[in-house]
């Protein structure tokens, strides 16, 4: 599957920017005494941010289909496959 | 408000409950209706497992105290749940692949199987766990005072809350023993179990929400509300504070607690029953944890804002539905809080006394006793599950301890985050476990060593820093009066958080250790071997290194061996027996040739003669085998038993390529034969008129004295050899060329009696000579066939005259005739010669059949003439055959398919 | 009219050849060109050689060799075996047979004379001794 390598990376990136967007110096920059939606900017930011990562990854999943999961692990059990695994 | 006796039996009712629950899913499970239960989602559920009492009332505590920080626990599992497709799947498989049990097994399994390990992480599991049941069993007892709390004639009235945290203790070890122990499972999954948990992850979240919707939509008048109120009310709603070293500490601490921690590694590792449920998990726990976060918030500030100062924070969620005297909300709420506290405690119990038995009763008991396992290994089984019992209900009593001893301690996110930073000291070697190939198991010991001594120091025992007056002094004094190693201002750091100090601290140093340890040290071959399995759990075992195993085989090699191939119990049973019977002790047994025998019959078993043999074989002697490639069989071995019922497809699919192969083989040997008779032939046939030639040349060149007559007789002969030859030559030509399909061929719409009759006329001239009767007996009606007009006039030609040349009758006639019958012309050729003997009949097609040889040979006779026709007439789809008669002589008939006219 | 050679030979063009240079040799020459025909001649007209064919119709040159050698008539008649098979395994079985001689076709004329005089010496050597 072609797009396998991509969802991989998008995956990755998906993982490394959700840290980076939970962490200070980004964080702080929604830090501060203002309101959305009647609570702290910082907490709607912590729980959009949040929903997007469920969702993304929803929708990243979801592109694996379960026969690709399923076929890799018999290959693997059986004989290995080098080529479509890639070392994390 | 609530009696406590109501409570009591509504608590008691619950637990009932989930014994049901645990009870039909153990027997879906046994009876193989697992669709249910094998959902992803139960599985997520069932990590939901990690919000426990301590996220049910301490998450608001810890956000009525620290502000936002509670969120920094969920966001963490999320992280790495987003991202499991890179760790969790990588533990999942090498989990399932290697049968692992517990992160102890885990670690102690990639670094060399090493016992130590073993028994090191077990202690510091059980040590850093102890404290979060004991916050379990708190927060259980602090729930049943608040919710009693104004009905003093209950029958709470004579306990104290020891009592009352000993009945749940006693409770709770009953359960989890009746349900986690139930057997001794090679993959340790526990069916009943987890449908209970994802039962109670369903129960918390529901009650929690419903906490949540009731204050800010019916108390609180909205989300903008509450946040003005509690401004108003002088809560400092942004709580800027929240985001500095803190967080960053709290939010790796958590994503390593999501995979270090005993418990959860037991429900997403050992029980997950498919890779594929990540798929899922990835997303919903992660969304299960927003849910159960979104009404944290709200409910502290409400709390904060409208329950009077002295309230403790922790008990929010029971005290703002009391207060509102909401009592039904309020007891939904108990019992929310009270499923997170009892799914922890089971899981958690549950993970530790797997621990506790493999790793340290286990080998403990092998050490000291020479007759456990002899009987088919259920001395093992019960060894297993009754040590497994007694952790279970230490473990608990141990929680129970620490519960009494350190009554004061409030706050339970605290205790919560002392176990996280606890278990965390696995989680350097766990990533080496996975990623770096050269981590040994020394590294690995001293590295998870000095983290857990680091914590221990600057973390564990400060905990203990307001009830005991000694631990106050050490944090003030450092040892011994030396400063620079006071526990929460290492090297004289100071004004660090004593959280992020000792994660700092403890996580540095325990990476350092493992990089620099095992760098120094070398591994053992077994490490070598499992480092590569772990490694590179997605790749094929191939790579592994030659490393030799020299000299003669110990018994502990066997031992090795046999393992891996019989599995530890069978293995174990083996040796036993043997050292039984030979009367010394297990670890004496001398590997004799008896032994050898019969540990290769028992190996053959599992693996096969010839494996077994070459194994044991190359064991024995010594000779250059590397231990990689005794595991490999080994591994290869229980992989194919696991997979037997794709092995049996392959090996059909083997068997008929073997066959076929075999086929084709014997068609090759045959065709060989062929070729060679053929040659042997063609020789002869040969050689026949080149000895006349030869013969009558030699001696017409050296006989000067013969007559004219002579002469000319004799180049006659010469001239008509030749010919022969020539004709010979020819036939061979047209008929290879017409097998190999070499000639174009192309077959035209044709009146096939215009070629009988052409045959005729042409063979006419040589019947008369031979005053053979040349007769059309009858002829069919106009028909069209696809054939080649030349093609077909040939094969006709030869007939007619092979009819007339073999006719020795005395009144010889070739009769010809021809129908139609169906969709098929049919065209008879008859003669009332000698005719074809019937052993003779069926090689008469073959090239140089001499059927018809008998008598005449005027050209010779080359018997390739029918098989250069039978060819022919293939290749026009029709067939030429020998027709059995009665009467003398032979008839040959051919059949050419009729093309319907349009 | 006694008989010097037998020839057992069903290729007219062979026969021929052979009929013509044996004669020309100075011997008596009988010739049939089937393997039946071959035993009975031999009983009959007690030839002194027999040059014998291998691919005879009806009995083949071998079969008739095999049974010449069991009786006792012809057991010790000197046979000089002519095949266009030509193969090593063929020779192999001549000489198994009891065959005396052994020559493939094509062959040249001299050989065959020079094998026929062999023969014949050895049929006088025979005579000698019985």
């Amino acid at each position: 599957m072609a797009n396998r390598r991509k969802l991989e990376n998008a995956a990755l990136a998906l993982s490394v920017f959700g840290v980076i967007l939970l962490l200070p110096p980004i964080l702080s920059i929604f830090n501060i005494e203002t309101r959305l939606f009647g609570a702290p900017l910082v907490v709607i930011y912590l729980f959009g941010i949040w929903l997007l990562l469920i969702v993304a990854t929803f929708f990243l999943s979801s592109f694996i289909s379960n026969s690709d999961i399923n076929a890799t692990s018999k290959e693997d059990e059986i004989k290995g496959n080098k080529t479509t695994e890639s070392k994390n | 408000m609530l009696s406590a006796n109501f409570i009591i039996l509504i608590a008691f009712a619950y637990i009932c409950l989930l014994f049901a629950i645990a009870y039909f899913g153990d027997r879906w499970a046994s009876k193989g209706k697992k669709t249910f239960l094998n959902s992803p989602f139960i599985y997520t559920l069932a990590i939901s497992v990690y919000c426990t009492s301590w996220t049910f009332y301490g998450a608001v505590g810890s956000a009525a105290r620290n502000g936002f920080e509670f969120l920094a626990i969920y966001l963490g599992p999320t992280l790495v749940f987003v991202a499991w497709w890179f760790i969790l799947r990588k533990l999942v498989r090498i989990g399932q692949k290697n049968r692992i049990t517990s992160i102890a097994d885990l670690l102690s399994s990639r670094f060399g199987k090493s016992n130590r390990l073993g028994i090191l992480v077990t202690l510091i599991a059980v040590i850093g766990t102890t404290p979060y049941i004991a916050l379990q069993l708190k927060a259980i007892t602090d729930s049943i005072k608040v919710i009693s709390a104004s009905s003093n004639n209950g029958a709470l009235a004579g306990f104290g809350d020891g009592s009352l945290a000993l009945g749940i203790a006693a409770v709770m070890a009953l359960f989890t023993i009746l349900f986690g122990t139930r057997n001794v499972d090679a993959k340790e999954q526990h069916h009943g179990v987890v449908a209970a948990i994802a039962f109670e992850a369903i129960v918390k979240l529901v009650a929690f929400i419903a906490v949540g919707v009731f204050v800010v939509f019916s108390l609180g008048g909205g989300v903008e509300s509450i946040f003005t109120k509690a401004q108003e009310a002088g809560v400092d709603i942004y709580a800027k504070s929240t985001f500095g070293p803190r967080w960053i500490a709290i939010l790796f601490l958590s994503a390593t607690a999501i995979l270090c921690l005993p418990r959860q590694f037991q429900i997403t590792i050992v029980e997950n029953s498919d890779e594929r449920h990540l798929k899922t998990a990835g997303w919903a726990f992660p969304a299960y944890l927003f849910l159960m976060s979104i009404f944290t918030i709200p409910i502290a500030l409400y709390g904060l804002t409208t329950l009077p100062a002295g309230a403790n924070p922790d008990m929010f969620v029971l005290t703002i539905p009391l207060a509102a005297d909401n009592g039904a909300l309020a007891m939904f709420a108990f019992i929310g809080g009270f499923s997170s506290g009892t799914s922890m405690i089971i899981i958690a119990t549950i993970a530790l006394s797997i621990m506790i038995s493999n790793h340290i009763v286990m080998p403990i008991a092998l050490r000291t006793s020479d007759n456990i396992g002899t009987e088919d290994g259920q001395g093992v089984t019960r060894l297993l599950l009754t040590s497994r019992r007694i952790s279970i209900a230490l473990v608990l009593f141990l929680g129970f301890l620490y519960f009494w001893f350190s009554g004061n301690s409030d706050a339970l996110a605290a205790i919560g985050l002392i176990s996280f930073a606890g278990v965390a000291q696995f989680l350097p070697s766990m990533i080496a476990a996975l990623y770096w190939r050269e981590a040994s198991v020394k590294g690995a010991i001293a590295a998870t060593s000095i983290g857990f001594l680091i914590w221990g120091w600057t973390l564990f025992l400060p905990s203990f820093g307001n009830t005991n007056l000694w631990v106050a002094n050490l944090i003030e004094q450092g040892p011994w009066g030396i400063s620079l190693l006071r526990p929460q201002a290492l090297f004289g750091i100071e004004g660090m958080d004593p959280l992020v100090h000792s994660v700092f601290w403890s996580m540095l140093l325990n990476a350092v250790v493992l990089i620099i340890v095992s760098l120094l040290s070398k591994q053992s071959a077994l490490e070598r071997i499992q480092s590569s399995l772990f490694v590179d759990v997605f790749l094929e075992k191939g790579s592994a290194q030659s490393r030799a195993m020299r000299g003669s085989a110990s018994i502990n090699d066997l031992f090795f061996v046999a393992q891996r191939v019989l599995g530890g119990k069978r293995a174990y049973a083996l040796f036993e027996n043997f050292a039984k019977e030979s009367g010394v002790k297990r670890a004496d047994v001398e590997p004799t040739a008896e032994f050898f025998n019969r540990l290769e019959r028992e190996l053959a078993g599992s693996i096969g003669a010839a494996s077994a043999h070459v194994v044991l074989s190359k064991v024995l002697s010594g000779s250059e085998v590397s231990l990689e490639e005794v595991m490999q069989i080994a591994d290869e071995t229980q992989q194919v038993m696991k997979y037997s019922q794709q092995l049996e497809q392959t090996t059909a699919q083997l068997r008929s390529t073997a066959d076929q192969l075999q086929t084709a083989n014997s068609r090759l040997r045959e065709l060989d034969l062929q070729k060679d008779d053929f040659l042997s032939k063609v020789s002869h046939e040969v050689r026949t008129p080149m000895t006349a030639i030869r013969s009558f040349s030699e001696i017409l060149l050296t006989h000067d004295d013969l007559s004219k007559d002579q002469q000319k007789k004799f180049i006659t002969t010469i001239n008509t050899e030749s010919m022969r030859l020539t004709k010979l030559l020819d036939e061979i030509l047209d008929l290879n060329a017409l097998e190999r399909g070499e000639r174009p061929w192309i077959n035209l719409s044709i009146d096939p009696r215009q070629a009988v009759n052409r045959a005729i006329d042409i063979c006419y001239p040589i019947a008369m000579q031979k005053n053979v009767k040349l007769e059309k007996v009858t002829q069919a009606r106009k028909v069209s066939v696809n054939a080649d007009a030349d093609r077909l006039t040939q094969v006709f030609i030869n007939l007619i005259t092979n009819a007339i040349k073999y006719n020795d009758a005395r009144k010889p006639f070739v009769r010809i005739s021809s129908r139609k019958i169906r969709e098929k012309y049919i065209v008879e050729f008859a003669d009332n010669g000698q005719g074809i003997l019937e052993s003779d009949a069926q090689h008469i097609f073959e090239k140089f059949s001499r059927g018809r040889r008998k008598n005449a040979r005027d050209d010779g006779g080359l018997g390739l003439g029918l098989a250069i026709s039978r060819e022919i007439i293939d290749k026009m789809n029709g067939k030429l055959e020998l027709v059995k008669t009665k009467g003398r002589g032979a008839t040959f008939r051919v059949i050419l398919p009729i093309i319907s006219k349009g | 009219m006694k008989i010097d050679v037998l020839i057992a030979e069903d290729e007219p063009g062979i026969l021929a050849s052979l009929d013509f240079i044996l004669k020309r040799a100075g011997w008596k020459i009988h010739s049939v060109t089937d393997g039946q025909a071959v035993l009975d001649a031999v009983k009959t007209i007690k030839p002194k050689v027999l040059v014998l064919d291998v691919m005879l119709p009806i009995k083949s040159g071998f079969e008739v060799l095999k049974q010449l050698r069991l009786e006792q008539s012809s057991k010790n008649l000197p046979i000089l075996i002519l095949t266009a098979k030509g193969q090593e395994k063929d020779k192999e079985l001549a000489k198994e047979l009891g065959a005396n001689a052994f020559i493939t076709k094509p062959y040249a004329n001299v050989d065959v004379i020079e094998a026929v005089r062999m023969l014949m010496g050895i049929n006088k050597t025979d005579k000698r001794q019985g």
